[in-house]
């Protein structure tokens, strides 16, 4: 009987080490360095990003491949840019698909380090990545908003960024919604009803027939999430997972994960001025106030740095950002006020 | 051996070969799946760039460190590509997804089932979908030098790199 008692111990602590070796590549058995000493941390967010991978262990990540999503998110953002109306900042870029020197060429430079540190540092992800890689956007709007779509695609408003007053901010903008696109919280947005249906045809591999309702299914999938995205938001606990995958990523990838913390207090602050219109960012997430105590609870727990950035990260924002801050004068003020 | 006994030694066996089958077998070929990627001198991106491949090539799997798979390209140059940029199968791919000649077998297993290029044809035909805005959005790319550069200006520094 003893023996048997055993057997299943092993026969559970291998099924534990099966999953985490094939979804992490072995990350977990590995040693880090933190400019030459180990550090704590990082072996804290290991473990943590381990369980966290075998919780997502959901039919949304097994069955739908990044092709799918990828077609998915291109829907998305086509529904997205063309129903919504928004105009777009640097817009040239879209007639000619040629990118200037300008705001959103430095937005793709900040994107592009967060996009390597996803992928070169230890919270790089179950061998999920995004088929065409991250595309930014800037929408010229007043509103306070960002979005993301599956397949990579985010979306920031001037406004956000006349917001933010530093780099790093900016960088912690981008960062909680890649997150939302590598977390693959898109396909999570799928209605309940729709969802046992689209699994239907997910698992029948019954595909190529185009039928119509087919076509109704695979368009009410493409609204819903665009739904989700625009107008009601993610659930409050993706939201959660959002910004503590944002945390990491700005803290492998060299800026300072505060950053992400003043975001979210500047925004507090701008809701108490502005309460009674919940327009953008303000009616798609939780209350910035639940967002500010869970993140730091999450900071004191992972060891919280100091807020201090190299000058230079200041200057060359606020070189890059002053049209935008010309523009929108009212929020740089205030950025610049409460930074 | 009682049946208890057995069953758990049918999954410990089952579990061991899953872990085994989690890497292409050395000298197989594998398929660039992500539309364009570089293939870097070093497993990391700050390394730099081999060469720049698209979707659809073929090379040769060589090993693996963490995340990134050590290739040979046909044009017999050795680097390293990230493991989440390819399949581990030799597949038919085209350069673009979307491609006219993309109904081919392999393209459809990959996106086989819900979504897939004929879908979007159909969709574009509705005016609520326009697709040549996202077209132009997936042409924008910058490349690893000028990201490095951008780095070093900005004194930004990769915090913590797997050791092997």
């Amino acid at each position: 009987m003893r023996k048997n008692m055993w057997m299943y111990i092993a026969a559970i602590f291998l099924t534990a080490s099966a999953v985490v070796a094939t979804d992490t590549g072995c990350r977990t058995f590995t040693t880090y360095t933190m400019t030459g000493r180990v550090d704590p941390e990082a072996l804290f967010w290991d473990v943590q990003g381990a369980i966290k991978i075998v919780q997502a262990w959901n039919w949304a990540q097994k069955s739908i491949t990044p092709e799918e999503e990828y077609f998915i998110g291109r829907s998305v953002s086509a529904a997205v840019m063309s129903r919504y109306y928004y105009r777009f900042y640097n817009g040239q870029v879209l007639a000619t698909g040629q990118l200037t020197p300008g705001m959103l060429y430095y937005l793709y430079e900040i994107g592009s380090v967060l996009d390597y540190a996803a992928q070169d540092t230890p919270i790089a992800l179950d061998g999920f990545y995004p088929i065409a890689g991250f595309h930014f956007m800037i929408m010229d709007n007043a509103e306070i908003n960002a979005f993301s779509a599956p397949g990579g695609y985010v979306f920031v408003t001037s406004g956000f960024l006349a917001l933010a007053s530093n780099e790093d901010e900016a960088a912690a903008i981008l960062a909680h919604e890649m997150g939302h696109v590598l977390l693959r919280h898109g396909v999570r947005m799928i209605k309940k009803s729709r969802q046992s249906q689209f699994r239907k045809v997910v698992m029948q591999e019954t595909v190529e027939a185009v039928s119509p309702v087919g076509m109704d299914l695979l368009q009410g999938v493409v609204s819903d999430i665009t739904e989700a995205m625009v107008l009601a938001g993610y659930a409050r606990s993706l939201e959660y997972q959002a910004d503590e995958f944002a945390y990491k990523l700005l803290y492998y990838s060299g800026y300072n994960p505060v950053a992400l913390y003043k975001v979210i207090e500047k925004l507090h602050r701008m809701g108490l001025e502005h309460v009674a219109s919940r327009q953008g960012w303000f009616s798609t997430h939780p209350k910035p106030i639940d967002r500010m105590k869970k993140l730091w609870k999450y900071m004191s727990k992972a060891g919280r740095p100091k807020y201090r950035l190299p000058r230079i990260r200041m200057l060359r924002y606020r070189r890059h950002a002053r049209p935008l801050y010309h523009q929108y004068r009212r929020y740089s003020e205030f950025a610049l006020r409460y930074q | 051996m009682n049946r208890k006994t057995l069953l758990s030694v049918i999954i410990v066996a089952f579990l061991t070969a899953a872990v085994a089958w989690a890497a292409p077998r050395i000298g197989s070929v594998i398929t660039v799946r992500s539309l364009n990627t570089q293939v870097m001198s070093e497993p990391s991106f700050l390394s730099s760039s081999v060469a720049k491949v698209y979707r659809g090539t073929h090379m040769t799997y060589l090993g693996r460190k963490g995340a990134w798979y050590k290739v040979r390209m046909s044009s017999g140059k050795i680097g390293w590509i990230h493991r989440s940029r390819v399949v581990d199968k030799m597949l038919n791919l085209s350069r673009r997804p979307g491609a006219s000649d993309s109904s081919s077998k392999d393209e459809v297993e990959l996106a086989r089932r819900g979504f897939n290029p004929s879908i979007e044809q159909q969709m574009s035909r509705e005016k609520n979908y326009n697709y040549t805005y996202v077209d132009r959005m997936e042409k924008i790319q910058l490349d690893v030098k000028t990201v490095k550069d951008f780095m070093l200006q900005g004194k930004l520094r990769f915090r913590a790199v797997v050791r092997k």
